[in-house]
């Protein structure tokens, strides 16, 4: 994830700064940015932070960048639990710091050209939704140790409920389901959420972490009073290319292929900037963030409990 | 899993008592007191060694150990054994010094292997029914958390849990460092931290406190007040989180219950499977050493315990408000 | 073993596909026809019904059950509302018919089961009208799956959309006569393909979420119009339909049906509906389709004829057009009740 922010800093122009417990001298050398020693050193040198770090390290790290008086760009999912996610935004708010959570879907244009859609209602009142992505399973083991990063639910599918409700608005219920295959030696896991939302919509997310070869899709299916959108990266391609020599070897199937549309990454980026600059609004909020996680976290909780979980009005998230 | 336990006493034998529930097979015990090796020996049926060398050193090693012996001695041990390639489950507190918990957490850190704080109320089931409902909202913003450990134990003064240098403090360092972990696990990292110690008992100055009381503040502001000892005749154990929506409540003689109070006033009781915190401890443990997962207590966890109470030692060493405030009155 | 030529009756034209089910039958050349849609006296006046439908399709016609009864068929096809298949297939099971019923079996769990029981009580074949088992398609899914292509199925996702069907028959959105609304329609299709695809797992848990928010504005609409239905099967498979009145009015087709299912070791997605020549005219400015998939229900009717002559059970049998309609049931109590709906205990098998 590290490199796919680090291109998109370098892209718009940015001086880059690394840092990670492990050394960072390869991806520094990849960008041609410095690799720091120490976070003070990181602090000292770089006026904005990107954290990329494994979920459970953004709560400290967060921390010790604003108190260091930066603004900072958080991986998704914000953080590992909602107490954390709290204190994130305790934090980021007590040092009047910028803190965004880079539920990068949001940039990805047809995912904006379809909430654009949705938001001057061209499609009338939201009905029923559908959002479903796969990709891999990721390599990096912390990704699949649940203590660490909350599984597939709240590391993949946190970006299908941070869509639902960018489209259709707050959530009351949440209902989950999840399969991990432990048969046949092969790796996949899929889950399932159903969010009804407070104006009576129904989203369907479907996540899926599949064997090696899996390729990374996804797509959504928006039905509303008016009309429908639907959009399917295995299709809309705009190239498509067959060869006598057999199947070429595909990317690593857990980060999507950014085909030929503007690299949402550098929106993100450029997006983050301005809102560091200027004061302006970030296209997600700190408490968007949040959000997504404790629904995510509504979604465990309904697979370990088999039953719907209502979700409790904190305030509002729209 | 081969494993072996460090400490034959009472936490030793149920860690042991946990191993074999789990499966795992359990190859020796560290146990220097002879009459305490044999015990342990007989219900569990493995050789004793005296120290942990021997027991590594062996025809049959284990792969992870737990350390069950006084909070002294962790930090030597866990470095030896992670050393040697061996998994360790470290009882609490991680150390009895917040130097030698600083110097065992960068030791585990730099480790290929699993280093778990055993923090066993984490895996209380009604302590995680609590944690899932404030995940999801269900009380709305947590604002108070109220944990007391109390009970009455009889000589524990006498034994190396009164003693500074063995076990690091009382009653703070024995139950409330637990109180700590949950307060963390509940409401959030800790912010701040304020205690008060009785060290004087029957007319007799203790080294260590047989009560206590603690005030923390989370980053979040939540403020969770802590009462332990050792000397409470009647006792409670109950643990009890606040919020902006309600309530819940988990007192330690109703296992299986946690009660859910609305703004109301309304009062629901949330039922609960009951499971052994030990046995669901030991489990994750191993989960952890098998899977290359994270365990749900690391060694950073071990080390804020440690801080946490180092800074409350800290400030009620030699403090005592009471008679200059006479003297000044007078 | 029944050699040379079969009475079959039709019972009813409520159901559109009775008209696919007589050229089906007709084109075989080995069965006789006769028609009765008693029902068409009391149906909404611009619904071509009764004699004018049957010869439309060129079926023999009488006016009542009993003339059709009279003339001894050896099997009947109940296409009549879902709420009357039970009298119907009852009648036809005292008849002595065998039974081909248009799906959903019926609206309740204890009609549908009283079917299934009367045709074994009767001693004929029970078989449930679900075309999409039939879609090459999804043969191929099956083969592949029975192979192990995939790997071991983890996961589903189907999708049933089509526009609210108020065009040629009105009781579709009634729910005396249809049993509820989208979730009857547009569930069953599905969920028979997944206990196809999965059997002998059967399902365990059901949560259903639904409303009313398409075509609020049509006072004829009484009930759900879009839903998703979620099942966990017994050996922990996950899926979901979404049984939706989603597409819309102007779209340039009906809907369509997607299934999805995600393996150990792969995935496969059908569309049966994909097979078509797209077009723009003037007259259709949202475009039209030329489909040019094969008919269903031509195999749908020689497995049905072709079981009666071997004397075996046809498939998808009744029971499976039970399940389907457990599963609906389970669904609707859910969306009722906004919880999950345990199954208990494995349904009737």
């Amino acid at each position: 994830m590290a490199r796919a922010h680090a291109a998109a800093w370098e892209a718009i122009g940015a001086e880059l700064y690394f840092y990670a417990p492990s050394g960072s001298a390869a991806v520094a050398d990849d960008f041609g940015g410095t690799e720091c020693s120490s976070l003070a050193a990181l602090y000292a040198a770089a006026e904005l932070v990107d954290i990329c770090a494994p979920t459970p390290h953004h709560l400290n790290l967060a921390r010790s960048a604003v108190e260091a008086h930066r603004h900072v760009l958080c991986e998704k999912p914000l953080s590992r639990s909602a107490t954390e996610g709290r204190q994130m935004l305790a934090l980021a708010a007590a040092h009047r710091r910028l803190l965004m959570p880079a539920h990068v879907v949001r940039y990805f244009p047809q995912y904006a050209a379809a909430h654009q859609a949705v938001e001057d209602g061209r499609l009338g009142a939201m009905a029923v939704l559908r959002f479903h992505r796969s990709g891999a399973t990721p390599q990096r083991p912390w990704f699949t140790d649940d203590n660490a990063s909350g599984g597939l639910i709240l590391d993949q599918l946190v970006h299908d409920i941070d869509q639902a409700v960018w489209m259709a608005g707050p959530v009351a219920t949440v209902y989950a389901s999840e399969n991990r295959s432990e048969r046949s030696g092969a790796q996949a896991q899929t889950a399932h959420v159903i969010l009804t939302h407070r104006s009576g919509a129904v989203s369907h997310c479907r996540g899926h972490w599949g064997a090696e070869g899996t390729a990374f899709s996804f797509g959504f299916d928006i039905a509303g009073t008016l009309g429908t959108l639907t959009y399917d990266s295995r299709k809309n391609t705009g190239f498509e290319m067959s060869t006598t020599r057999g199947a070429s070897p595909t990317e690593d199937g857990f980060m999507p292929d950014l085909g030929y549309f503007t690299n949402p990454y550098e929106v993100q980026a450029r997006d983050f900037l301005q809102a560091a600059q200027t004061g302006s609004s970030p296209r997600t909020s700190a408490e968007e963030g949040l959000y997504a996680v404790q629904l995510a976290l509504a979604a465990i909780r309904s697979v370990a409990e088999h039953r719907a979980i209502d979700v409790d009005d904190e305030g509002d998230h729209s | 899993m081969k494993v072996a336990v460090i400490g034959g006493g009472a936490i030793g034998t149920v860690h042991a008592k946990a191993y074999v529930a789990a499966g795992a097979q359990l190859v020796g015990v560290v146990e220097p007191v002879t009459a305490v090796g044999e015990r342990f020996s007989t219900a569990f049926g493995v050789p004793v060694f005296d120290t942990l060398d021997s027991l590594l050193a062996g025809d049959n090693p284990p792969e992870a150990i737990s350390i069950c012996t006084p909070p002294f001695t962790h930090r030597q041990l866990a470095e030896v054994a992670m050393k040697a390639g061996v998994h360790v489950l470290c009882e609490k507190p991680m150390a009895h010094t917040i130097e030698d918990a600083r110097a065992l957490h960068r030791s585990a850190e730099a480790s290929n292997v699993t280093f778990a704080t055993a923090y066993c109320h984490r895996f209380q089931p009604e302590l995680e029914l609590i944690h899932s409902h404030i995940e999801t909202g269900e009380i709305g913003t947590v604002r108070t958390f109220f944990n007391a450990f109390s009970g009455h134990q009889d000589d524990i003064e006498t034994r190396w849990f009164g003693r500074k240098e063995l076990a690091g403090g009382g009653a703070l360092i024995d139950a409330g460092i637990h109180s700590i972990d949950i307060f963390r696990y509940l409401c959030g990292e800790v912010d701040s931290a304020t205690g008060t110690l009785a060290t004087v008992l029957d007319g007799t100055g203790l080294e260590v406190e047989h009560t206590a009381a603690m005030t923390l503040r989370s980053v979040t502001h939540v403020i969770g007040t802590i009462e332990c000892s050792w000397k409470s005749p009647t006792g409670q154990s109950i643990v009890r989180v606040e919020g902006s929506e309600g309530s819940l409540t988990f007192d330690y003689a109703r296992q299986g219950q946690v009660a859910k109070q609305s703004r109301s006033g309304e009062v629901e009781i949330l039922q609960v499977s009951p499971g052994n915190r030990f046995e669901r401890e030991i489990a994750d443990f191993i989960r952890s050493v098998t899977v290359g997962m994270r365990p749900r207590t690391g060694s950073l966890d071990g080390l804020v315990g440690v801080a946490v109470l180092d800074e409350v030692y800290s400030q009620s060493d030699n403090r005592s408000l009471g008679s200059s405030i006479l003297n000044e009155v007078a | 073993m029944t050699t040379g030529r079969l009475k079959v009756g039709i019972m009813s034209f409520a159901h559109p596909h009775a008209g696919n089910y007589i050229s089906a039958l007709l084109s075989r050349g080995d069965v006789d026809i006769l028609a009765s849609d008693p029902g068409a006296a009391t149906a909404p006046s611009g619904e071509i019904r009764g004699a004018e439908y049957a010869a439309q399709h060129g079926a023999p016609y009488v006016d009542s059950y009993e003339e059709l009864f009279r003339w001894q068929p050896d099997a009947v096809i109940v296409c009549s509302e879902n709420a009357h298949h039970r009298v119907d297939a009852e009648a036809g099971a005292r008849a002595g018919a065998h039974v081909l019923c248009e799906k959903p079996l019926a609206t309740t769990v204890a009609d549908a089961r009283a079917i299934v029981d009367a045709c074994e009580e009767a001693g004929v074949l029970l078989m449930t009208a679900f075309p999409m088992r039939f879609t090459p398609m999804f043969e191929a899914a099956r083969a592949a799956i029975r192979d192990g292509r995939i790997g071991e199925i983890v996961g589903a996702t189907g999708t049933n959309n089509g526009k609210l069907p108020v065009g040629g028959r009105s009781w579709f959105v009634d729910s005396e006569l249809a049993g509820g609304g989208a979730l009857v329609d547009l569930t069953v299709h599905i969920a028979d393909l997944l206990d196809a695809v999965l059997a002998p797992e059967v399902p365990e848990l059901v949560y259903a979420a639904t409303n009313r928010i398409l075509h609020s504005e049509n006072s004829a609409v009484t009930n759900e119009t879009g839903g998703l239905v979620n099942v966990t099967y017994s050996d922990g498979t996950i899926a979901t339909i979404d049984c939706s009145w989603s597409q819309p009015d102007s779209a340039a087709s009906w809907g369509g049906l997607t299934l999805q299912l995600i393996g150990t070791e792969g995935s496969i997605d059908i569309d049966p509906f994909a097979l078509r020549v797209e077009g723009v005219d003037e007259a259709n400015a949202n475009g039209f389709w030329l489909g040019y998939g094969a008919n269903n229900s031509v195999p749908l009717i020689n497995e049905f004829i072709t079981a009666i002559r071997d004397g075996r059970q046809p498939e998808p049998s009744g029971q499976a057009g039970l399940r389907a309609v457990e599963i609906v049931a389970a669904a609707q109590e859910s969306a009722a009740t906004r919880s999950a709906v345990s199954f208990g205990e494995a349904p009737s098998d």
